[in-house]
């Protein structure tokens, strides 16, 4: 069980890309210990959010405030890997994996935010298919083992607050009944989770509320508990644009 | 038979030099998508510095370790200065780095002079011994030891080391390197500098062979660029195998056909890009 929670607060968020303005005033409360999911059309800037929440975009205007135990600090402004060490990792869309790594690899060149449950060993008990192929390059592992190897090398930082976008993007229902689960599990360590989700029967299964996104904000948020069914939720997507 | 093995020999020691300027350039092109045309300069600042030590302590090793020091504290200074326009467009880079190449050019002339001049070979590595038949100095045997020990050694590194993996996964995807927690900056700071350093440390190790003069930075630099075109960029591995091509074909080109040397250096350069646009162990870099 980890002790620390951390909560992060978006507030006003504006990104440009060039002249175009992708991020228009985002506003989120991504609660402690919970999954937060953010659904949404494509291209109403859900990974530009998460993007910017890792720093690997630097917005123009707004404050990414992450609260833990003991610290409150603005993000903005800070480089990724110094938000790395404040407790923040993800799971990009696309994988994003180094192609010229080996799976054993992937997990050596990170050192864990803390001590916590997971160690390269215990990554590997979660996986047996990485260690099976612990040698290979990452650019010759299936769309399966790609994920398990995004999601495996993320574990192994023991974070404090997972981004994920799209984790399930392209597998198969089984891996994507998994990946559920072991959301759910982190999520009963006390591991907080912003997800970025279009499959909307996962995005049901795994979240605490649903935040909906359009063109650059967000929209309406609904504990998970006011959402019927996908259908449901469907029609909230739809009604929102 | 004799004429064959001198030339494959120094062929080889060509080659081992290029490998140690090459290699260097290779890295911070592949890691930093930056394309330093001052490699040439920073090596022959190196075989300056070193001619200097070497005149006034005498010491052949300490003249190669001011040389390596010299330069690399040249080259993490451009870096840390620069970086801005470094990471920005390739035309920016050129015309930068190919400004400074020639101020440091230029620099050098001014305290060293145009003459051409040599650095002297360590003394236990200064007689002849007998290979293969030839009488060939064993200062050129031990460059080309001494390269085939560096290449192994890097690809240990390079390969199988976990400092190793962080450089590549620096060189597959900063963005996400960063995101791993991974000090990229760090990384292209000391990678820069280790690759000026080594070129610094060939314009010493390279001192008793080609000597030291104003015009070897750009024909060196022709060398290495060719090398990394041949090789891939970011290779290591195609690093050693083209500075070896390109040291044989360069010193059997100008042994066999001198009039023709330029034509026998590039015509199997422009064979090898027709057959394989990114070189022999080349990939496409991500952005």
């Amino acid at each position: 069980m980890k002790l620390s929670q951390a909560s992060i607060s978006i507030s006003d968020l504006h990104v440009h890309y060039g002249l175009s303005h992708v991020l228009q005033g985002v506003s989120l409360e991504v609660r402690s210990g919970e999954v937060t999911t953010i659904v949404g059309r494509n291209g109403v800037g859900k990974t530009t959010l998460i993007n910017s929440v890792m720093g690997i975009l630097h917005p123009g205007q707004g404050s990414i405030v992450l609260q833990h135990a003991d610290i409150k600090k603005d993000l903005v402004g800070l480089p990724a890997y110094s938000r790395k060490n404040l407790g923040i990792a993800l799971v990009p869309q696309g994988r994003r994996l180094f192609g010229s790594l080996t799976v054993e690899e992937h997990l050596r060149i990170v050192r864990p935010i803390e001590e916590g449950p997971n160690t390269i060993k215990t990554i590997f008990g979660m996986f047996p298919r990485l260690y099976e192929r612990r040698k290979a390059y990452a650019n010759t592992l299936s769309g399966g083992e790609r994920s398990m190897l995004a999601i495996a090398r993320v574990l192994v930082l023991n974070p404090d607050i997972l981004l994920m976008d799209e984790p399930t993007e392209g597998l198969a229902p089984l891996l994507v009944d998994q990946i559920a689960e072991m959301i759910n599990n982190l999520n009963e360590q006390g591991v907080t989770v912003l997800l970025v989700e279009q499959k909307l029967k996962f995005a049901l299964d795994v979240a605490n509320s649903i935040a909906i996104m359009e063109r650059g904000k967000i929209g309406n948020i609904y504990p998970r508990e006011e959402i019927t069914d996908v259908e449901a939720l469907s029609d909230m997507i739809l009604g929102s644009a | 038979m004799r004429f064959w093995i001198f030339q494959l020999l120094n062929g080889l020691t060509t080659g081992a030099l290029l490998f140690f300027v090459a290699s260097g350039l290779t890295v911070v092109f592949g890691l930093m998508r930056i394309l330093n045309l001052s490699h040439g300069a920073l090596f022959l600042l190196g075989g300056y510095v070193g001619l200097s030590v070497q005149h006034f302590t005498g010491n052949f090793f300490l003249a190669a370790l001011a040389g390596a020091a010299t330069s690399g504290l040249m080259g993490l200074l451009l870096q840390q200065t620069f970086t801005r326009t470094l990471l920005g467009s390739t035309f920016n880079q050129v015309l930068l780095t190919l400004g400074i190449a020639f101020i440091l050019n230029n620099g050098m002339l001014a305290i060293w002079g145009g003459l051409p001049q040599k650095l002297k070979t360590p003394d236990f590595l200064s007689e002849s011994i007998s290979v293969f038949g030839v009488t060939y100095p064993s200062y050129r045997l031990f460059l080309i030891v001494l390269a085939f020990a560096a290449g192994l050694a890097l690809w240990v590194f390079w390969e199988r080391s976990t400092l190793g993996a962080v450089v590549r996964s620096c060189v597959d995807d900063r963005e996400m390197a960063a995101a791993m927690g991974i000090r990229v900056d760090l990384v292209f700071a000391s990678v820069f500098a280790i690759g000026a350093s080594m070129a610094g440390l060939t314009g010493v190790l390279g001192g008793p062979v080609l000597g030291v003069y104003i015009g070897l930075d750009f024909e060196v630099l022709l060398l290495a660029v060719v090398v990394v075109v041949i090789g891939g960029i970011g290779s290591l591995n195609g690093a050693f195998v083209g500075s070896m091509m390109v040291g044989l074909i360069d010193t059997f080109g100008k042994a066999s056909f001198p009039e023709i040397s330029y034509f026998t250096l590039f015509a199997p350069v422009i064979l090898i890009l027709l057959l394989r646009p990114l070189g022999l162990f080349g990939r496409i870099l991500p952005e």
